[in-house]
């Protein structure tokens, strides 16, 4: 059985100072294009030593640090001898300097890895990211691990998991109390938070998808350019014709002998609350004019009451000022 | 996925660490030098170890705990929780059964909600985010699972948390956990109920889950009454869709009971005129008001143009009422139309149908299949009718 999934009601305190105490859970949402990056890198590195592949996530996130939108990742070299670790700091500071440059109003997310398990040695990155210049401070770094690899070292489908690191023990400030310590440690519990992977929007699909089936169109007729497969441009809607035809047939096929389960009656209720009530406006023309019309006066109405209400307060807030400005 | 503690310290370093943060509370040294017996000089080696997880315990109540403010105190409670895992070994064992460590955590819970300008004081959130974190700790299979999501409930319970908090995050996966710790089926139903009731808008999401819930496991009397009574005071107008097989089947097996026939009444299109016992009457029959004036647009499947006088009398006393009933149908969903206030008539576009499971549908579905129908023919040609219209203009403008 697969595994449960873990919970998350709120983000845990975290150390980070400018982290405001959170009254709800955190929200990671990964951008395709982040999340294929990542994967290219990690996928990039030698098998089956298994070497530690690390980088920088890049993007916004909210001014109370529970939500996280990764738009874009680079590798950073690092080199893992026995227990020590040493992070190319100056690699990482130029291409996050590079990428400001592009993208000013993105910052330092947190990091990714692909690391088998979380041990010391993520402690010990995830420290490097939250403290210090060009890392995810004042705000909580995360931490996205991608685990490829099963307990017998084979190659399996990518698991994404996404962390924050939560506060245990004193506050890396240190002003606990008064008695005070320079031994402060890098402690973290890593709680898993949700994410989502976010792809594009409906225009850049269609946009995609017209691209795919222009270069399916050319590769069969096997024209070198794209820009044939869209003179016919009755294609698209055909094609759109064939598939809502396609659809309605199968849902007829499915509904032909329907059972009285619990998703059939579901199903039946969406189609008869969308489809039985048919205005017969709409095979007739001079009905729907009628309508079209009636619905225009009622927008231009609201358009004129919007506009008089707007009037009447910038009216009353002219008065006010006047006999402020008068009696004052 | 699970939390995993990542300590670069030893027991003994994290012992300090805690000693040193319960000495700040109390302005003293006492408590770090009693922790020093426990440890080994030099070799930090920890002795005597069921002396110390009596100690500890003993420290981590809320005399000590609550005066942390609310940054300090959950990272304390992870250290004390992780400081009781090592001596202890398991997490079971920390927090599983009447634990006195969860026990003191439950009393750190403030017993009102602390103001808007306090931000010291520890809030309900905090208490709930240790929690959330020791569930993540118990293997899925461990059913003091049960006992921590029973306590996170407790929580929400005693204090002004909003629903929403909880409502998709532990809603969406409660039945999940439970059935992997091996609860009964009567545990688990009896967990939901709870955690359903704490909900006191009756949002859609709850009804939702609701639903998903009824799908799986059957009820009885009491959890139909839970049902009806969460139904009929939550705003969702038509709640037929709350009707499946299984909960079809808890009202006829009990027909006879009059907090079930209001509900059939209800979900049928009836106007009511009584509620259970302890329900607000006035919202429930506007509601109601709205379901019988979708079963009359029902009824007159015929009509897609509507005088209003053509309308019951009981549904409005007036135009004003009427049109008010209208606008509040289209509101919540039930009906789409358009209002003709000049002309007194109702232009009907599109009505919720009102089907139940445990009914004879045929009619529906018969229905359902015409217009499908009659919506695959109207489809066939299009483009090529399309075509012959654009070569015929482009015909005309070249000759």
């Amino acid at each position: 059985m697969a595994d449960t999934p873990s919970m998350h009601l709120v983000r845990p305190t975290v150390a980070a100072l400018a982290a405001l105490l959170a009254s709800g859970p955190c929200k990671i949402k990964v951008h395709n294009v982040a999340l294929f990056k990542i994967l290219e890198i990690v996928a990039k590195q030698v098998h089956p030593d298994h070497k530690r592949v690390i980088g920088t996530m890049l993007g916004y996130r909210s001014e109370d640090g529970t939500e996280f939108e990764i738009r874009d990742a680079f590798m950073v070299p690092c080199t893992e001898t026995g227990e020590s670790l040493a992070i190319d700091d100056q690699a990482h500071k130029t291409f996050y300097k590079l990428y400001k440059k592009a993208h000013p109003k993105e910052y330092v997310l947190g990091w990714f890895g692909s690391g088998k398990q979380i041990d010391t040695t993520t402690g010990l990155i995830h420290d490097f990211y939250s403290k210090g210049a060009d890392s995810a401070a004042p705000y909580p770094a995360i931490h996205l691990n991608v685990d490829f690899v099963d307990d017998d070292q084979n190659v399996t489908a990518p698991s994404i998991s996404t962390y924050i690191g939560a506060a245990i023990g004193r506050p890396a400030s240190g002003k606990i109390g008064w008695k005070t310590s320079s031994s402060l440690n890098n402690s973290y519990i890593f709680t898993p938070i949700p994410h989502e992977i976010i792809t594009g929007s409906v225009t850049e699909k269609l946009a995609l998808n017209g691209l795919c089936e222009a270069v399916q169109i050319g590769t069969e007729s096997g024209a070198s350019s794209v820009s044939g497969a869209a003179a016919s441009d009755l294609s698209y809607l055909s094609s759109q014709l064939n598939a809502v035809s396609a659809t309605i047939t199968k849902l007829l096929h499915h509904i032909e002998s329907p059972s009285t389960s619990d998703a059939d009656v579901d199903l039946l209720r969406l189609l008869s609350n969308n489809l039985l009530t048919k205005p017969h406006f709409l095979t007739d023309v001079s009905e729907l004019k009628l309508h079209f019309m009636a619905h225009n006066q009622d927008v231009i109405m609201i358009e004129y009451l919007t506009k008089v209400v707007k009037e009447q307060i910038e009216l009353s807030a002219r008065l006010t000022a006047g006999a402020e400005s008068k009696y004052a | 996925m699970t939390s995993v503690i990542v300590v670069d310290n030893d027991l003994a370093g994290c012992l300090k660490e805690y000693g040193q943060i319960i000495d700040s509370v109390n302005e003293s040294v006492l408590f770090s030098e009693s922790l020093q017996p426990f440890i080994k000089p030099y070799t930090n080696e920890i002795i005597n170890t069921s002396e110390l997880k009596t100690k500890i315990v003993e420290s981590s109540s809320p005399k000590n705990l609550a005066q942390l403010s609310d940054k300090e105190f959950e990272p304390a409670f992870n250290l004390i929780v992780y400081i009781l895992l090592q001596l202890e070994g398991s997490i079971e064992k920390v927090v599983g059964g009447n634990s006195q460590v969860v026990q003191n955590l439950l009393d750190c819970n403030p017993k009102q909600a602390p103001s808007l300008r306090d931000r010291k004081s520890i809030k309900s959130t905090s208490i709930l985010s240790v929690l959330n974190t020791i569930f993540n700790f118990i293997p899925e299979t461990s059913r003091t699972r049960i006992t921590v999501l029973e306590k996170i409930l407790y929580i929400y319970e005693n204090s002004s948390l909003d629903f929403l908090l909880m409502e998709s995050s532990i809603g969406d996966n409660l039945v999940q956990w439970l059935a992997k710790t091996g609860a009964s089926s009567d545990e688990i139903k009896a967990l939901f109920w709870k955690f359903i009731t704490l909900d006191k808008k009756a949002s859609l999401g709850s009804l939702q889950l609701i639903k998903k819930f009824t799908s799986q496991y059957t009820l009885n009397l009491e959890q139909l009454h839970t049902l009806i009574k969460f139904a009929l005071v939550s705003e969702v107008v038509d709640v037929s869709f709350l009707v499946n097989n299984n909960v079809a089947q808890a009202i006829q097996a009990n027909s006879s009971d009059s907090v079930v026939q209001i509900f059939v009444d209800y979900t049928s299109g009836k106007l009511l005129t009584t509620v259970p016992s302890g329900l607000p009457l006035e919202p429930i029959v506007q509601k109601s008001k709205i379901l019988v004036l979708a079963k009359f647009l029902i009824d007159n499947d015929d009509k897609l143009v509507f005088n209003y006088s053509d309308f019951p009398s009981t549904l409005s006393e007036s135009p004003e009422q009427f049109e008010m009933l209208v606008v509040n149908s289209l509101k919540a969903g039930v009906v789409d139309g358009r209002l003709s206030q000049s002309d007194q008539k109702f232009y009907l576009t599109r009505v919720n149908r009102l089907i139940l499971a445990g009914h004879d549908n045929s009619k529906n579905w018969d229905a359902v299949r015409r217009i499908l129908n009659e919506w695959k023919n109207a489809l066939e040609n299009i483009d090529e009718i399309v075509n012959a219209s654009r070569e015929s203009i482009v015909n005309n403008n070249n000759a």
